[in-house]
């Protein structure tokens, strides 16, 4: 596959993401937001003394003439890295705590300004990663009593031994009575070697007025929303603006910047308003382009089929710089040998090692497996196409791979999450050692399972001792899981632990042929579909086929945070496709298709964008718990007088939507595999452009891709070029994306499981269409764009790459009609692959 | 026409088992048309005390035979051992009541193999006993419980082997080197999977400090022809693998880079087994696989020890650390710095203490002792400029110096009994001068450096390690990379042509400019031997510890734990010398 020349410099200096690749800070949104003058400033603090100033926790805080700004004497904060506490006692804690300096108010009104600017200077030379946190205490009791993941907080990766200009857009914020803002250190333990005390000089703060970039709604005023990474040929190519200050757009060529395509600008009503469109989807010619509306320009962005090929790289790069266990130069030394997961019997395994999961150091089996199996579908559909990238997918899964297997003792116990918030010195038998239970989970074991099983299948060639072992720990996992299932209290709707099962019977059934797995993939796949509504409800706005938690059609199945909505479908699609013979084949293929029309039915609610909506929720009883999400429901759009859909899930504190939209997309995308459905691949394509800047932020939300990219939130690490967070959230009730600068957990977070599962849904895309067959005279191929193509025959067979979309094709006479989807492989003389 | 003779291994009456397992014979299995004999042997002993070293021997016994026509003995064999990734079995003859050598042949796992026994140089006039054995090598997670062997037939041959001749052409094949030597690092690495080697490791087994802590062995890598550790060891070799970093061209970015990931491969193990106080683990004896869970009968506990000279070790390498990789990684290259200063001081603190010098553990003279302090020391002043290094390195370099039997050029252990010479120690000192004298080369006693760098590589220089007819020579290649190692820094320092040719003629032996025309490292210059080895079978860059020399001055082909395992330490000084004599302008 040809990259681009960036690419391939990238991928020169991280030796294929084996080196902490580097972001492009030019085009990050700090660098952005810092370069922005104030329209005024006021001095809130100069930080040159004591007054109006408090400290809280462990540390000190004095002033200081060791560092001085700009002459003056500063405020220093040495908090501990570390506090002494009764060995044993952390298993449940993630921090050690938290110390800060609370600059203190006489309750302001602040809101005719929107810019926090400050100056801190860490003095860390023993710490691989600077962070810490700003928070904003404003004198309301709903204020006061907010989660702290709800809490209006910045959390900052600062360079050691220097001067560091923080700025703050806080137009979003609650300030009209502002009494205080506290400088943050969490005490996190350290690395051995690193020093017991950090140390923070802080200089002046100041409040701004700016013009402050947009944080919420669906508008897109004068910003241009399109895919930063770019398009593949056949796609629809699009972008959007608010409002056109011309009547026709251009594409330029990136390198001359010469128009090389132009065409209208259209104004069209959709349900979230008027928008300009600019449609490009009939340039399919591969290179680098600008897109210009106008005075104004975009960044540069891909057509090909190398497309999504930078994400991909920056997505191994993340996960690359997650690794647990091992040194990463830069990132952290050799780590969490001490953290245990323990049997019943009190046996231990080290949980060193795999993917730190998120912004913290925490892990567990359902992320990493089902991160692993993702990488290994996608190195599966990439094994042609791009065999190095396909490579390197293989070899991060396997590391993930051998985490899973490594923390499992053989009898369905395992390390299921390893909560862990805080560097530890690597010794046993010191005071920062954690143990947490290990515990025999079905859902958890179908995961494990389904993932070994991939590995079999895609290692069996080229390591048969180690395929032969994740078959082995799979069809262990898989009976364990099965002998639990139903039996246990367990934490998931039944329908996500039933889905998972009949993906792991599938990948067993596909490993190993054995007749059993497809016996009882059938019989999970019964109890699935039991719990979707099949049936046309008598609704204002009726919609069908999506899942309810369980067969007793209560609660429709929804997820605010981690979501899990792809495996019923899952299932369903595998099994579809493995075994299309099978007696129950015709009831897989109506439950793939119902869920397909109600992805599609769902989707119009969010044009322009096309975004996979939230879920449909049903309003509950007034006397329940559960009532306080009644009023995010109801202000969604009404299907009846019980059900609502919302655009964006309904949550509470655990806010951030990506995981949830790309659930649905990877189900979206398993439907459209198995049913060879093209209108399900181009919206499933839409919600991969939502990730990477066709939004109303016009950001990417990958960090160091595209454009805009804004500051995540990580701890312990520093920002990570190709981080998915949690995603875009919603502001209290509203149904309405919030992406504010303020980068709090859990919604800006890092996460491997938002960014598995954007590799999962490339599984599924990435790539032309790969067609192929027996031909002794003619193979052609006419596409609906009016594309003629000549697929080449040699020795009676022909082989080509074709762009997704409707094709005509006629091989030796016989001619035919058929949808070609991207990343999908076709054997026209027989059965599809 | 050749001859040959067959003898099948399916006659139970012939064939006895002593040691863990069992025989049965197996008509399911067969070989060529007849049944089989099959060998069960478990991988691991409830006490692990005991299946460590333990072996199961199968001995086929014969009416007494002379077998001097014959060249060679194949043996037909089939291994079913699952998840194993490298499977061996050990050969010897039983001649007039005396022993041979046992020879390891290594098996692909679950078809049959048919490997050769080199006769030659084995005493075989009156064959009693075949004698075939299992050595217990521990269980991963992915191993199964036991391994069957079906044994087919042993045929006799007449041709003997003959080793695959090459030579050495012009330049030293510096990349090829130093691939290989990487690929060798890398199949050795203790803690995460090597795929085709094992899964993660040994994360059961650790070293106890006197208070009860522990700290996890897992990391590094293993050596000593088993899944051992060494402080020393991993030191040489991360110190060779960054000086030789510091000697490639600059445009050599991807080998320079991975050069650079190695060697903070050795760094990390060292640091994490260090307990900040002076303990640490020096030396770790693992010899099997075991499960990774913690609590069960193979776990493996070894002490700790706040040793002098490993502290000096660990404390020279680290200081280098801190240089090398302080663009790359500054936080990374402090920590290295702060580790090397305690540990110097740990050391000096304890150098004093005679029973702590001579008392536990290996014994460290003086020589060994002051020649490694010499060059943390001299590591310690280069990383941080601190002049007090300065003055430490001096005094050792005084002691040092001291040992050297000017008449003879011999460096002895002591300076006042005069032991005799060692090898090693004498490249610690030859190392430690080098590295002192391009640090302070005015310095009033730099005359006397050079002297004792002279006089010592004179002697060296007429003293390389020799091979003659009938010698087992079990350590030649270390003495030999040692000879070699100790050339070379005696020629960076003294800017010495001479005694750099002398060092890279060593070099070039090994690699194929040597009697018997053939490269001793696996994948340089076509080197392709086998090397003793039940834990690994990835054997690029690997270098023989030794070599047995036939009566008739032919090699022998027999592989021989004694001289065809392979170890880090010539391979670090292969490394080692290689960059300093490719230091520019030297």
């Amino acid at each position: 596959m040809a990259y681009s020349e960036e690419l391939k410099r990238l991928l020169r200096q991280s030796r294929n993401a084996y080196k902490a690749m580097q972001p492009d800070m030019r085009q990050a949104n700090v660098t952005h937001i810092q370069a922005k003058k104030p329209l005024r400033s006021r001095l809130l603090h100069a930080m040159d003394n004591l007054n109006a100033l408090s400290f809280s926790g462990a540390g000190t805080m004095e002033l200081s003439h060791d560092v001085l700004f700009e002459g003056r004497p500063t405020v220093r904060m040495c908090p501990p890295a570390q506090v002494t506490v009764v060995p044993g006692s952390l298993t449940r804690t993630k921090l050690y705590g938290d110390t800060h300096v609370l600059v203190r108010f006489p309750c302001e009104d602040w809101r005719a300004y929107n810019r926090l600017s400050l100056w801190i200077y860490p003095d860390l030379p023993t710490y691989d990663n600077v962070y810490f946190l700003l928070t904003m205490v404003n004198d309301r009791p709903e204020d006061l009593t907010r989660s702290g993941l709800l809490s209006d907080t910045l959390i900052l990766q600062l360079k050691h031994g220097q001067w560091n200009h923080v700025v703050w857009e806080i137009p979003n914020t609650h300030r009209d009575r502002m009494i205080g803002l506290q400088l943050r250190s969490s005490v996190d333990g350290r690395q051995a070697g690193s020093e017991l005390t950090k140390r923070f000089y802080f200089g002046p703060i100041h409040l701004q007025e700016v013009e402050a970039d947009a944080y919420e709604g669906w508008m897109l005023d004068q910003r241009i929303a399109f895919c930063h990474t770019g398009y593949q040929p056949g796609a629809d190519k699009l972008a959007y603006t608010q409002t056109a200050d011309a009547d026709s757009f251009e594409l330029l060529d990136a390198k001359t910047h010469e128009a090389v395509y132009r065409a209208d600008v259209k104004t069209v009503p959709f349900p979230l308003g008027d928008f300009a469109v600019m449609d490009f989807s009939a340039f399919n010619t591969p290179g680098r382009y600008i897109l210009r509306i106008g005075s104004r320009e975009t960044g540069a962005f891909s057509i090909g089929e190398d497309a999504y090929a930078s994400a991909t790289w920056k997505a191994v790069n993340f996960f690359y710089q997650e690794r647990c266990g091992c040194a990463l130069p830069g990132t952290h030394r050799v780590c969490h040998l001490d953290t245990f997961c323990q049997h019943p019997d009190g046996r231990k395994i080290s949980s060193g090692g795999g993917w730190h999961d998120a912004g913290d150091l925490s892990q567990g089996l359902c992320n990493t497996s089902e991160s692993a199996h993702a990488m290994l579908d996608l190195a599966y559909t990439l094994r042609e196409r791009d065999p190095e990238l396909s490579e390197r997918l293989l070899d991060e899964a396997r590391w993930g791979l051998n985490w899973c297997m490594k923390t499992r003792f053989g009898d369905g116990y395992r390390a299921r999450w390893t909560r862990i918030g805080t560097w530890t010195g690597n010794i046993l038998g010191d005071m920062d050692d954690l143990v947490l239970p290990a515990a025999s989970d079905p859902f958890e074991n179908f995961c494990g399972a389904a993932a070994e099983a991939a590995a079999f299948r895609m290692f069996r060639e080229k390591d048969p001792a180690f395929a032969d072992y994740c078959l082995r720990c799979a069809e262990e996992d898989f009976t364990f899981a099965l002998e639990r299932l139903f039996f246990e209290n367990d934490r998931y709707p039944a329908v996500q632990s039933i889905g998972q099962g009949s993906v792991a019977a599938a990948e067993l059934y596909r490993a190993t042929g054995k007749q059993e797995y497809l016996q009882q993939g059938a019989w999970l796949l019964r109890q699935v579909l039991e719990c979707q509504q099949q049936e046309t409800p008598d609704w204002e706005l009726p919609i069908r086929g999506f899942f309810y938690e369980d067969h007793t059609h209560q609660n429709p199945l929804n997820y605010p945070h981690r979501a899990h909505e792809q495996a019923p479908v899952l299932g369903l699609s595998l099994f579809y496709q493995a075994a299309p013979e099978h007696p129950d084949a015709p009831l897989w293929r109506e439950g793939l298709a119902l869920y397909g029309e109600f992805i599609k039915a769902i989707a119009r609610h969010t044009q322009p964008y096309g975004l996979i909506p939230g879920g449909i929720y049903r309003l509950q009883k007034e006397d329940s718990p559960a009532a306080r999400f009644n009023a995010q429901i109801r202000s969604g759009v009404r299907l009846s007088e019980e059900f609502y859909l919302r655009r964006m899930p309904v949550a509470d504190d655990f806010r951030g939507f990506h995981g949830p939209l790309l659930s649905k997309t990877k189900s979206a995308a398993a439907v459209a595999a198995a049913l060879n459905d093209l209108e399900l691949q181009r919206i499933v394509q839409r919600q991969l452009e939502w990730i990477l800047g066709m939004n109303p932020f016009a950001q990417s939300t990958m960090y160091g891709e595209g454009y805009n990219f804004a500051e995540q939130f990580v701890m312990f690490s520093h920002q990570i070029v190709g981080a998915i967070p949690v995603g875009i959230w919603t502001d209290g009730d509203h149904d309405m994306p919030y992406f504010p600068q303020m980068n709090s957990a859990t919604y800006k977070e890092v996460w491997v499981h938002t960014t598995s599962r954007f590799l999962w849904v490339l599984a599924d895309v990435y790539g032309m269409a790969k067609v192929s067959g027996c031909a002794q005279r003619q193979a052609t191929a006419l596409s609906d764009a009016g594309q003629e193509y000549t697929l080449p025959i040699q020795d009676g067979h022909f082989a080509a790459d074709l762009p997704q979309g409707h094709y005509r094709l006629c091989i030796d006479g016989c001619c035919f009609e058929m949808d070609l989807l991207s990343g999908k492989r076709y054997a026209l003389a027989g059965k599809e692959d | 026409m050749t001859k040959m003779n067959t003898y099948l291994l399916n006659d139970m009456r012939s064939l006895s088992v002593s040691g863990p397992g069992f025989i049965e014979p197996c008509a399911q299995r067969l070989c060529n048309g007849s049944s089989t004999v099959k060998l069960t042997v478990p991988n691991t002993l409830p006490i692990p005390a005991e299946g460590y070293k333990a072996y199961t021997t199968l001995t086929h016994r014969l009416a007494p035979q002379n077998w001097t026509a014959y060249g060679r003995l194949f043996l037909h064999v089939y291994p079913d051992c699952p998840g194993l990734q490298c499977v061996t079995l050990e050969i010897a003859l039983c001649s007039d009541e005396h022993m041979s050598a046992f020879h390891q042949v290594h098996l692909t796992n679950g078809t049959w193999n048919n490997v050769a026994f080199d006769l030659s140089g084995v005493s075989r006039e009156s064959v009693t006993q075949v004698v075939i054995r299992r050595r217990l090598t521990g269980r991963q997670q992915n191993m199964s419980a036991s391994c069957a062997f079906y044994f087919g037939e042993l045929r006799l041959e007449e041709t003997a082997s003959s080793p695959c001749a090459s030579s050495l052409c012009g330049e030293l094949p510096w990349r090829e080197i130093t691939e290989s030597a990487l690929s060798y690092f890398h199949a050795h690495r203790c803690g995460f999977e090597v795929p085709g080697v094992h899964l993660p490791c040994h994360s059961d087994c650790f070293a106890v400090h006197p208070d009860g802590r522990r700290v996890f062995l897992s990391g590094g890598w293993h050596d000593l022809g088993n899944l051992s550790h060494s402080l020393e060891h991993t030191a040489q070799a991360s110190q060779s693998l960054m000086t030789l970093y510091e000697a490639l061209p600059e445009e050599e970015t991807a080998l320079r880079d991975r050069l650079l990931e190695e060697a903070r491969y050795g760094l990390e193990w060292m640091q994490f087994t260090r307990f900040a106080d002076g303990y640490r683990c020096v030396q770790a004896d693992i010899p099997a696989w075991t499960d990774e869970v913690i609590g069960t009968a193979d776990d493996v506990l070894c002490d700790a020890h706040n040793d002098p000279y490993a502290n000096f070790c660990a404390a020279a390498v680290s200081a280098q650390a801190s240089i090398v990789y302080r663009d790359e990684d500054a936080v990374f290259a402090l920590y290295c710095l702060n580790c090397a200063k305690e540990d110097f001081r740990f050391a000096y603190e304890h150098m004093h203490l005679h029973e702590m010098i001579y008392g536990i553990r290996e014994l460290k003279t003086e020589l060994s002792l002051h020649a490694q302090a010499l060059c943390a020391a001299v590591a310690l002043y280069q990383a941080d400029g601190d002049a007090a290094y300065l003055e430490h390195a001096l005094h050792f370099a005084d002691v040092v110096c001291s040992c050297l039997d000017v008449k003879t050029g011999i460096f002895c252990e002591d300076s006042r009994l005069l032991k005799s010479d060692s090898q090693q120690s004498a490249v610690l000192a030859l190392r430690g001068l080098a590295l002192l004298l391009c640090q302070a080369p005015d310095h009033p006693q730099s005359t006397l450096w050079r002297e004792t760098l002279s006089i010592c590589t004179h002697h060296q220089a007429s003293s390389a390690p020799s091979v003659a007819k009938g010698m087992v020579a079990e350590r030649f290649f270390e003495e030999l990379m040692l000879h070699a190692c100790g050339l070379s820094c005696a020629a960076s320092a003294l800017r010495s042509s001479s005694l750099a040719d002398a060092a890279t003629a060593d070099l070039r032996w090994l690699l194929g400019d040597n009697p018997f025309g053939i490269s001793f490292m696996n994948g340089v210059c076509g080197g392709n031997l086998p090397i003793w080895d039940a834990f690994c079978s990835k054997h690029t860059g690997a270098l023989r510890t030794g070599l047995h020399i036939l009566p008739d001055g032919k090699l022998s082909l027999s592989v021989e734990e004694n001289c065809c395992h392979s170890e880090m330490t010539p391979l670090s000084c292969l490394l080692l010398t290689l960059a300093q004599c490719m230091r520019p302008g030297q």
